[in-house]
């Protein structure tokens, strides 16, 4: 299993319940696996505890056989991450920014150059990466992080809500993209609320409400019952779309 | 008009961002930091008055071929200060124009508003007007007050001094708006050379250092002769009316408060006032606008470096910090360009105080002084290091995701202080020697300084991370950062002290034999040396054990 979660349980110190309790996940090689949640479900913190972003109080997550907790430093090594919040460092260029995360990660220089390269073609983007950060459009800095994210090839590739702000062109070249790189023996991981992505793009999804995982569908096997996407969603997660 | 009131306020509270005055949550108050604040403020503006003051009144005293002319010199030196008050608003004009009329995102996130554009204009335009009336009146009236004192006029001169601050600020605008197109374009070209902004920052700040450092000379020429009439010779005071002629519109305003030519004065300041509005509505006009509906081009790096530079994981983090250091206006000036004047500050205090010292006991403190000004510079400008972690807001907490430990990445931050502040350390040791320290005594100092200063580095970095609260507003990391950084400036401040005091006390009753009490002590020469050695390897030790103290696990949980 190259990503596996077990009883993951976070509380934040403001809040006397847990935000997420008993998360289990497992991911592996050649799979794209989507967590799917209304607003405020828990993706984003149970995407932040994977990542090490946030502390969590019980349960273990293992990243290509690394723990997260115990074996940190090579459990990062594994993945690649891209927020929602393109927080980035906003005085680099683009470039410079893609190589400071080849440093941090250890990647030789005609490896990022290669990888550099394909990703300016894949994101059409040109020279605009020599450009400091702060002049970025949104969709600009989405597409900076997700090359500093991947600069390094990671097996296990994780994103918060990907596919927000990017232009159609870049999110069909994306989607081609985690394909590819699932078929080239790594998982992609990545949480939304777009039905319709996770429908197309994932082999298995997480549906997520309230903290808790209500359901673990595998997408080839559900779409075989014939059954629709969005009225299973609503109907699972008990919110049924009304017209007023 | 309703539309008009709603922007102006808002206006106001941009240009008067007193937040304790808002609603909503209360919060603790950075009282350190405030009383800090406070009694820097209180000190730097009783230095200033008080040396004004007895220039005041010693410069209306000067005889020229043994004729006094009190009035005469009176209107001189008013001269003199109002063209100084009239740059100094023109040119927080001009900055306060520029910003708020060139903000172009500010300015459009109103325009989806149903605003029109001139009532968002003249919202602006009049919020400047308050600040700078409010700028002028605490400047021009405490001109005044120091000449009323000095020249005892009569009471006419508070309504002319009225008149003169009523029109002052209007002429200010009329300068800054002349000068507003020329200051945008060297705003711009200079923005993104960083180098550039360097060197202005640095040459700013070791000028005003000088400036001030040149007034308190003349205060202790005045402390030993006496007098400051050596100054004010005949060549002197010619030289001045020669400049004085070409000071328009101030000499004008200089006549007013003193009533000579008053109405031809008057009428000229008042075309100009007139003028000023005319000329600022249409320049302004002209220029919001443009800023406005103007497409932002982006302009690709002229020198963009495109070569595959590979690092070491630290010294890549090393670089990251200097990165966001250098090319954030705002840092550059608060760390590289204070540490670059430090040796400059740290040079002119030392040969000021060194010859007070010694007039004053008769003995030299050289190594004990020397101590004392470097480490008060070298915490002072290591302050900026207790927003190591902050400074960087989320991003701080998206670090914690590299294959990087937490101790090697706060290491970076540590070692990038540890390289700026040593530098200045070293510079200013080199500039203690030219200033007459002995070798010996110059490499002592800057080892004990040294020591304080990775000290001072590490606790306050520490702070910062056990403070940390990333994704607070922008506000909210300020008041952490401020609160934060007077606890390491008054820690800081009382171990210089305590050191650097202690160390001269220790010198001065190593050489009394006179007082049988201290000479039963037998205090020895070299205890001045060993005591800030001890010191400063006993602070280092108890920083390095405060900073290395669970540090993993207070990464681990930095707030987010």
């Amino acid at each position: 299993m190259l990503v596996e979660i077990k009883g993951l349980c976070k509380r934040y110190e403001s809040k006397a319940d847990y935000t997420i309790e008993n998360i289990n996940i497992e991911g592996d090689a050649g799979e794209i696996i989507g967590i799917l949640g209304h607003n405020g479900a828990g993706k984003s913190t149970t995407i932040k505890c994977i990542t090490g972003m946030h502390p969590y109080e019980n349960g273990s997550i293992t990243i290509a056989g690394h723990d997260l907790v115990s074996d940190s430093i090579l459990a990062k090594q594994n993945f690649g991450y891209v927020s929602d919040e393109h927080v980035l460092f906003e005085k680099m260029t683009g470039f410079e920014f893609i190589n400071f995360m080849a440093d941090i990660y250890n990647v030789t220089a005609e490896d990022r150059k290669l990888r550099v390269e394909r990703f300016q073609q894949l994101f059409a983007l040109g020279d605009s990466i020599y450009n400091p950060i702060s002049s970025y459009s949104h969709g600009m800095k989405q597409k900076i992080a997700f090359m500093g994210a991947l600069i390094h090839n990671p097996k296990v590739f994780i994103l918060d809500e990907p596919m927000v702000g990017l232009d159609p062109y870049t999110a069909s070249q994306v989607k081609v993209f985690f394909k590819q790189h699932a078929e080239a023996g790594n998982l992609v991981l990545f949480s939304s609320h777009n039905l319709d992505v996770v429908e197309k793009l994932c082999n298995r999804v997480y549906i997520i409400d309230q903290g808790r995982i209500l359901k673990e569908l595998n997408m080839a096997e559900f779409k075989a019952t014939g059954e629709d996407f969005e009225e299973y969603f609503l109907s699972i997660t008990k919110r049924v779309a009304k017209v007023v | 008009m309703r539309e008009f009131l709603i922007l102006f306020k808002h206006e106001m509270k941009m240009q008067f961002p007193l937040q304790f005055l808002s609603k909503g949550r209360k919060q603790k108050p950075d009282i350190i930091g405030s009383l800090l604040s406070l009694l820097t403020t209180l000190l730097v503006a009783c230095v200033f008055i008080a040396l004004l003051s007895i220039v005041v009144k010693n410069y209306v005293k000067v005889e020229i071929h043994r004729v006094p002319a009190p009035f005469e010199r009176g209107l001189e030196l008013l001269n003199l200060l109002y063209a100084t008050i009239l740059i100094a608003i023109s040119v927080a004009c001009m900055e306060k124009m520029r910003s708020g009329l060139t903000k172009k995102r500010d300015n459009e996130l109103f325009l989806r508003l149903p605003v029109k554009p001139q009532t968002l204009l003249m919202s602006k335009l009049l919020a400047i007007l308050v600040w700078t009336y409010i700028f002028a009146f605490v400047l021009v009236v405490t001109v005044n007050v120091i000449f009323f004192i000095a020249l005892k006029p009569s009471f006419i001169f508070w309504i002319y001094t009225f008149l003169v601050w009523f029109l002052m600020p209007l002429s200010a605008f009329l300068i800054a708006t002349l000068l507003l197109v020329p200051y945008i374009k060297v705003i711009d070209f200079i923005s993104e050379r960083y180098w550039l902004i360097f060197v202005i920052l640095s040459c700013m700040i070791i000028g005003a250092f000088l400036l001030y450092s040149g007034l308190l000379g003349i205060l202790q020429s005045l402390l030993e002769t006496g007098s400051i009439k050596f100054l004010f010779n005949e060549a002197f005071i010619n030289t001045l009316q020669g400049l004085l002629v070409w000071t328009y519109p101030a000499n004008c305003f200089a006549n007013i408060a003193l009533g000579k030519n008053l109405f031809l004065s008057l009428l000229i300041t008042v075309v100009i006032a007139v003028l000023a509005v005319v000329i600022l509505y249409y320049v302004s006009k002209r220029l919001f606008y443009a800023t406005l509906y103007k497409n932002e081009s982006k302009k690709l790096a002229k020198k963009a470096n495109k070569d595959y530079v590979v690092r070491k994981p630290l010294a890549s983090l090393i670089h990251k910090e200097f990165i966001s250091v250098f090319r954030n206006r705002k840092h550059l000036f608060s760390y590289f360009a204070i540490a670059t004047a430090m040796p400059v500050m740290v040079y002119c205090c030392y040969t000021l105080f060194e010859s007070l010292i010694s007039n004053a006991i008769g003995l030299k403190v050289n190594f004990s002084l020397a101590l004392l000004v470097l480490l008060i510079f070298s915490i002072l400008t290591n302050t900026f290091c207790a927003t190591n972690i902050t400074r960087d807001g989320l991003v701080a907490l998206k670090s914690k995701m590299f294959p990087i430990k937490a101790s090697t990445q706060l290491l970076a931050k540590v070692l990038f202080c540890a390289i700026v502040s040593s530098a200045a350390i070293i510079v200013s040791v080199i500039a203690l020697l030219f200033a007459g320290l002995s070798v010996w005594e110059g490499c002592l100092c800057g080892v004990v300084a040294l020591a304080f200063s990775t000290a001072q580095i590490f606790i306050a970095t520490r702070m910062d991370l056990n403070h940390a609260n990333v994704s607070a507003s922008s506000y909210e990391i300020e008041r952490i950062n401020n609160r934060t950084i007077s606890k390491v400036v008054v820690l800081g401040l009382i171990l210089a002290l305590i050191f650097g005091v202690l160390s001269m006390a220790l010198f001065i009753f190593a050489k009394m034999d006179t007082i049988s009490f201290i000479a039963s002590l037998n205090l020895k020469t070299w205890y001045a040396y060993l005591i800030p050695i001890l010191g400063g390897v006993l602070y280092l030790g108890f920083a390095l054990f405060y900073y290395l103290h669970k540090l993993e696990k207070s990464f681990e949980h930095m707030i987010s």
